[in-house]
């Protein structure tokens, strides 16, 4: 039971990530178009209405990965249904904060909330309680739950862009990403 | 500047590599018959991994000229100004027309190091290196030596003793600083060309696991994925704060950028088909061939799009 959904989750993450390669490669056209019709329409308005369209079609793909990621690794840690029903609330509080805030303070309180979920899974994973991995040993484990923390905090970034700390946090997410990918990969 | 030592040093790399061109395209072509050959008859594996060597070695030796010519570049083009520190040019390895030289040289020190035992795999890395040795030659890594920098100089040899001449020096310095002297330059490119030719020597993997099930395929590509993907997302990493030091804002969603993220999304996808990569065994594959295509079309992207990397 517990590796079926865990295939689902994976095939839910694929699919998001299947998504946001669509709305990339069509970025990539509507970009060339506008360029080849005006070649200095980035100093016009136009990029700017470009960008938040692209922002805003990436989006669902985005929170999409993240929704799985965030069943995905916590589930080692309770339950699939308990996870689920957390992550369920912790949308709906996104959607509803999507409706009174805007969009970006919305996105950073639940990338937020995520983040909070992966470091407790991390720090778990660190204690070694008995949690429901697929396979691998002790350090891949450890690597696995810091490089999807590190993911969720490069996405918590990005709705900082342009404050004294992005750089900083980006460069703490990039460490944390390369440091887990390679525990995650060659830790057995 | 010393602009006669420089013409001198390049065009005597350019003589030079035109005997190191000859070997590397007549090596290569003769591996790409041997290895369609061997498949038939068994006696020519060995003339084909002899032939392998000396165009891994070849490959070699012509990077060591581009070398030359480089540090050549560095003791011959220079600003020097009264009143200003001497700035001096020290151009990558690994742009313009040599960008696809430096990934054949990695696929090469890829190939010398492992030794893979299918059949598929031997004769698909022979393929690779051999196709990557012809690219690198065509592409004008040494019969048209970075034409944009080239350039550059001519200019500044133009309007040298003019009036526009500390303008131009004002743009060189600018050049220096944050293109080809910038320690990015130095570590986001060549980690994505260590990364394409990783995953492109995963390719003989994919392409197995589409029409047979086999475990070397399997090994093949955790070996070259892995590294692979590692210094792909490092590229991507160390591009960002550059990204964000030179161009400010008017960089997101350009399409280069775009591009490497997909084709980061692609693997990452495959990363995961691998976890249950017995029930998702040929979209494994699929998925594999697929990425490989975007990663050809990332590449091209620089030449082929618009964008803050459409340098060519």
């Amino acid at each position: 039971m517990a590796d079926r959904t865990g295939y689902w989750l994976v095939i839910l993450f694929i699919v998001s990530l299947i998504l946001f390669s669509a709305t990339g490669i069509y970025g990539i056209y509507e970009y060339n178009m506008k360029s080849k019709s005006n070649e200095n329409w980035k100093s016009t308005p136009e990029y700017r209405h470009f960008m938040e369209k692209m922002n805003l079609l990436s989006l669902p793909a985005v929170v999409l990965m993240m929704g799985s990621l965030a069943i995905c690794i916590p589930r080692r840690l309770i339950s699939t249904g308990y996870i689920s029903l957390i992550v369920g609330i912790i949308l709906l509080i996104f959607i509803i904060y999507l409706v009174i805030y805007p969009l970006k303070i919305a996105l950073g309180i639940f990338f937020l909330s995520l983040l909070l979920i992966q470091i407790v899974v991390l720090i778990l994973t660190i204690m070694d309680r008995n949690l429901i991995y697929r396979k691998g040993m002790r350090m891949s484990r450890i690597g696995s739950a810091l490089l999807h923390l590190s993911l969720t905090l490069f996405l918590v970034d990005i709705t900082i862009v342009g404050s004294g700390l992005h750089l900083a946090v980006f460069w703490i997410a990039g460490a944390g990403f390369m440091v887990g990918s390679i525990m995650s990969f060659y830790g057995g | 500047m010393n602009i006669q030592g420089y013409l001198q040093i390049r065009d005597s790399f350019i003589n030079g590599g035109l005997i190191i061109s000859g070997f590397i395209v007549t090596l290569s072509l003769l591996l790409l018959l041997l290895t369609f050959l061997s498949h038939r008859r068994r006696t020519l594996r060995l003339h084909a991994e002899m032939i392998e060597k000396l165009l891994i070695a070849t490959i070699m030796a012509g990077f060591l000229l581009i070398i030359y010519f480089h540090v050549g570049i560095s003791r011959n083009v220079f600003i020097s100004h009264p009143g200003m520190e001497t700035v001096r040019f020290y151009v990558p390895p690994w742009i313009e027309t040599e960008k696809l030289y430096f990934w054949a040289l990695i696929i090469s020190v890829i190939r010398l190091l492992s030794s893979p035992v299918d059949d598929l795999h031997i004769a698909g890395s022979r393929l690779i290196l051999a196709s990557f040795g012809i690219l690198a030659v065509v592409s004008g890594s040494f019969s048209n030596p970075l034409p944009f920098f080239h350039r550059e100089v001519m200019i500044w040899g133009l309007v040298r003793g003019s009036t526009d001449e500390l303008q131009y020096l004002a743009y060189m310095v600018s050049r220096a600083r944050y293109f080809y002297n910038s320690v990015y330059m130095w570590i986001h490119p060549p980690a994505l060309f260590v990364s394409y030719a990783f995953l492109t020597m995963s390719l003989p993997g994919f392409i197995g696991m589409m029409f047979r099930k086999k475990t070397d395929d399997l090994s093949l590509i955790y070996r070259y994925l892995r590294p692979g993907y590692l210094f792909l997302t490092a590229g991507l990493i160390l591009g960002y704060p550059w990204a964000v030091e030179a161009w400010r804002g008017s960089w997101w969603w350009d399409p280069k950028i775009t591009g490497s993220l997909v084709m980061w999304a692609f693997y990452t996808a495959i990363l995961h088909t691998m976890i249950y990569r017995r029930r998702l065994y040929r979209f494994t594959g699929i998925t594999g061939m697929v990425s490989f295509i975007f990663l050809v079309y990332t590449y091209l992207l620089t030449y082929i799009s618009t964008g803050v990397h459409a340098y060519g």
